[in-house]
């Protein structure tokens, strides 16, 4: 027992300074960026490393901010993921609600199919895709930047998978007391799937806001890029500046990660979930 | 049954059995399930299988998106891929950058996740610390890395505080791949220890509160009770970061636009190249099916080989 107990001891120790080490590791590339969008371009690659600016310079930010329409950027990016986050969970919670609860013929088949496109991201399908969308003329439009990430199989997986443990018991007495297919989903399978909804919204909302090839595919004026689309072609402008491009990253990066401490449970669920794609 | 169901009609439950059975969701109109699928069904249509099929028969045509023409040429895309000396140098930078991405990172998450799977104080802390890169925007890393990676950068600080000589990482040929490896490590074995985390929650306690009765080392009780069951969770990430950084393409794209000398094009970029840049559509489609046809054999050989194993 006692030999146990120090074995414990010496244990945790070690976990913890590992655990130290590792965070400090992770940690000190970012940490860099956000120190260096506060220095001037001289002192960028100073020797020794100041890591905290003695004259930290906070005016990069509004400079870099000022000189592309970063506005424009954080709006359409908004625009863009909003809309498509929010069809995409209506109709993915629909269609995991009909596979879930419906036996109909060819389900399985259905089912089958849909999770084959997952093996069909972007890259892979860029350039029928990008084929298919200039032939409905919508490049360099909201329609071409929205409406291909609305059929995403992960979703439609993620809902069946919760409406398989939702009871029958429920819908069932909901079909009983007189209320129609339509109905029924929408006043009772809705609001008991909240929480699953929440985490798909979450996730589907972090996926899209940070998709980068294909808004970089169809995105030809300045006036409908994203957020990251336009942190790209600041630092293709900019190139050596090297405090303006971490500070328009830090931009990019803060609200993601405020997004990640308020939604945390979410996110965490969300991606343990998915097994996960990116 | 038919005892049973004789007994049951005349009554007033009778008729509501039976009316139960006509609104129930089930087999009466069962096609009310189709009709909740047909909406996303037709996104799917028009921007995956659609594509896919377009993919596929873009593949047998020689196709230039300005003049809009497409001729059909048979084989020739695949011959041409077989012999172009930039498809095999793209296959293998994608296959060194596979591997050697893939294997640090199961063994780094894994380890993660077990240090934190332990009841330490603070351990949520760390394990939000430590989960930040995984959040960062997809194109900030390559953005970032690329300035970490200038010759006066930090990883060389690194390097020199190590007592290394500084490497300059991407102008060389043989150190690039590194400079596409380790920005992924720091972004992806977060995201991968949160997987496993989640695995390791649902291996029951006593297991080991048992085998600890039984006098088991950490090391036993990791190899016959935690990896046995953590089979599954490890196919999860093994095929999620292969197809993952199989089909890499924002990195490279970014950070060294594929160079030097194609040393970082991967196969993505490849494809991406070959269509937006040189304009042959039919080319790049031909190469797609080649990297589908990659994963789909790799997804398909591993739940193979896992589920005999079982």
């Amino acid at each position: 027992m006692n030999r146990y107990r120090l074995q414990a001891r010496a244990l945790t120790t070690i976990s913890y300074l590992a655990l130290a080490f590792v965070a400090f590791l992770v940690l000190l590339p970012l940490f860099w960026m956000v120190s260096t969008s506060l220095k001037t371009q001289p002192e960028v690659f100073r020797a020794p490393i100041e890591w905290i600016p003695p004259n930290p310079r906070f005016e990069n930010y509004p400079n870099s901010y000022g000189t592309h329409d970063f506005t424009r950027f954080f709006f359409n990016s908004f625009l863009v993921t909003s809309v498509t986050t929010a069809v995409h969970v209506v109709l993915a919670s629909m269609a995991g609600y009909g596979l879930a609860k419906y036996r109909f013929v060819g389900a399985r088949w259905l089912l089958v199919a849909i999770l084959a496109t997952l093996m069909l991201p972007i890259e892979v399908i860029m350039i029928p895709l990008f084929l298919t969308v200039r032939d409905f003329g919508w490049l360099d439009s909201y329609q071409g930047l929205i409406l291909p990430h609305i059929g995403d199989a992960f979703g439609i997986f993620l809902m069946r998978q919760y409406f398989l443990s939702l009871p029958n018991a429920l819908i069932e007495a909901a079909r009983i007391d007189g209320a129609g297919h339509v109905r029924t989903f929408f006043a009772i399978a809705v609001p008991l799937s909240r929480p699953a909804m929440a985490t798909l919204a979450i996730f589907m909302f972090r996926e899209v806001w940070d998709e980068f090839l294909w808004p970089f595919l169809v995105v030809t004026s300045s006036d409908m890029q994203t957020v990251p689309i336009g942190v790209r072609s600041f630092q293709a402008a900019e190139l050596a500046n090297f405090p303006h491009i971490m500070a328009i990253s830090t931009i990019a990066t803060v609200p993601l990660v405020i997004m990640f401490f308020v939604f945390q449970r979410q996110f965490v669920r969300g991606i343990q979930m998915t097994g996960l794609r990116e | 049954m038919a005892e049973i169901r004789s007994i049951e009609r005349p009554t007033a439950f009778g008729n509501l059995s039976r009316r139960f059975r006509q609104t129930w969701l089930g087999p009466r109109r069962p096609y009310w399930g189709l009709l909740f699928v047909l909406p996303i069904l037709g996104f799917l249509i028009v921007f995956k299988f659609w594509p896919m099929v377009r993919a596929i028969r873009l593949s047998f045509f020689e196709a230039s998106p300005a003049s809009r023409t497409e001729t059909f040429v048979g084989l020739e895309n695949y011959t041409t891929l077989a012999n172009d000396p930039l498809f095999h140098k793209a296959v293998g930078v994608t296959a060194s950058y596979v591997v050697g991405t893939v294997a640090p990172l199961m063994v780094l998450s894994l380890l993660l996740a077990l240090l934190l799977n332990q009841k330490l104080r603070g351990r949520s802390l760390f394990r939000s610390l430590i989960f930040l890169p995984a959040i960062v925007p997809v194109i900030i890393v390559p953005i970032l890395w690329r300035v970490l990676f200038h010759p006066y950068g930090l990883a060389n600080e690194a390097l020199i505080l190590m007592g290394l000589s500084p490497v300059d990482w991407l102008q060389d040929v043989g150190a690039v791949i590194w400079a596409l490896i380790i920005p992924t490590e720091w972004r992806f074995v977060p995201l991968y220890m949160i997987i496993y985390l989640a695995g390791l929650q649902s291996i029951p306690e006593d297991l080991y509160d048992a085998a600890k009765v039984d006098g088991a080392s950490i090391i036993q009780r990791f190899r016959s009770i935690t990896l046995p069951l953590l089979k599954p969770t490890i196919l999860v990430v093994l095929i999620a970061s292969v197809t993952f950084t199989a089909k890499t393409i924002v990195l490279p794209l970014v950070m060294t636009t594929g160079g030097p000398n194609n040393a970082s094009t991967t196969l993505s970029l490849f494809i991406y190249q070959t269509g937006f840049t040189f304009f042959k559509m039919g080319y790049a489609s031909a190469a797609s099916i080649v990297l589908l046809v990659i994963v789909v054999a790799f997804t398909i050989v591993n739940l193979r080989a896992f589920r005999t194993d079982d």
